[in-house]
């Protein structure tokens, strides 16, 4: 019982996660969660699930085992990001931990999501990434921009989003402003270096 | 930094952006999800299904909370109408006048107006004022 009062969602908070329009935000994080999926795919790591993992990021932030900071994340969409986002980035010391929860085992374990998963949920800042991992990671990330890179070699505007990439350079819109191109044709560049990341997953 | 820490770095950078779509209708986020092999659908009604969910539970718990609350606040209530019931209407005033000047927003009672009141109309405003600061007291200790 504890465990489910200790921790609560202010009303406010609470109105907003469940009155948002999740039928227009869930298509995007599903996105942002298949793109952070396919680069641990990418790394050898396939242990993580596209829908669980926007499952999970759901879970905490009706939990509030995270806090919500609106300052810095002023909407769900960009709360839910946040949230999958550590997942993600602390996946690979905890990954054999992970709960890989299917959504048919849902009723029959409890009735009440939050404190049945709650309780499982580590606070992600706990966790420290083992140095060893880190560097086969680090060193995968090399091959992985290298083999893209040597793919795509002749595709010139390809070319020119892996220099953003490398000057830290992550949103679409910084991307066109940087090199020039219209919005549009930054996401089907972007789309290209999807299906080559894809390429290079099935090829190892 | 080191080469292959400045790699990972890119790779990171590379996945926000194939992750983004700020820029993308709702149109053209499904479809790419469709050409992924992603059935939407069904994903957005499992999703929901969590969303719907979890709504409930926090809602249960928000109104958990209001009870708990709300019974705190009668049992200290009796607990106040007790302590002030048998004290003498200069005292009952004494105290009305302390909590008001340590609380000038909470209520704007004139002091004549007090002096007509009956022993148990005063124990009760006393047991109101008593609350609001104590409540008062907590919320500022709870934003600290």
């Amino acid at each position: 019982m504890s465990s489910r009062l200790d921790r609560f969602l202010d009303d406010e908070k609470l109105n907003e996660l469940a009155e948002a329009d999740w039928p227009v935000i869930l298509p995007r994080i599903i996105k942002y969660a298949k793109a952070k999926v396919k680069k641990f795919q990418a790394l050898g790591i396939t242990s993580l699930d596209t829908e669980d993992l926007v499952h999970e990021a759901i879970l905490r932030a009706f939990s509030a085992r995270r806090e919500w900071n609106q300052e810095r994340y002023p909407d769900v969409g960009s709360f839910l990001k946040s949230i999958i986002s550590s997942l993600c980035s602390h996946e690979l010391s905890h990954y054999k931990r992970f709960r890989h929860y299917r959504f048919g085992a849902f009723e029959e374990a409890t009735q009440d999501p939050l404190e049945a998963e709650a309780s499982q949920v580590e606070p992600v800042a706990s966790r420290s990434p083992n140095p060893e991992e880190v560097i086969v990671q680090e060193q995968r990330a090399k091959e992985i921009i290298e083999k893209i890179s040597q793919l795509q070699e002749d595709d010139e505007e390809v070319q020119m989003v892996l220099l953003c990439a490398e000057e830290g350079i992550s949103k679409p819109r910084d991307i066109a402003e940087q090199t020039g191109y219209e919005i549009k044709r930054v996401y089907n560049i972007l789309r290209r270096l999807r299906r080559n990341l894809e390429k290079l997953r099935l090829g190892s | 930094m080191s080469e292959e820490k400045r790699y990972l770095e890119m790779l990171d950078a590379l996945t926000e952006s194939l992750g983004s779509s700020e820029d993308q209708s709702l149109e053209e986020v499904t479809e790419e999800l469709i050409a992924e092999g992603i059935d939407v659908d069904a994903s957005i009604s499992r999703l929901m299904q969590t969303v719907g969910k979890c709504t409930k539970a926090a809602r249960r718990q928000a109104l958990d909370r209001a009870r708990e609350e709300r019974l705190r606040t009668e049992q200290r209530s009796s607990a106040l109408a007790i302590e002030f019931a048998n004290l003498s209407k200069a005292r009952l005033l004494k105290m009305i006048r302390e909590i008001m000047s340590a609380m000038p927003d909470a209520l704007s009672l004139s002091f004549r107006d007090l002096e007509s009141k009956s022993d148990e109309d005063l124990a009760s405003i006393l047991e109101d004022l008593e609350l609001a600061k104590q409540l008062a007291v907590e919320e500022q200790s709870h934003d600290e």
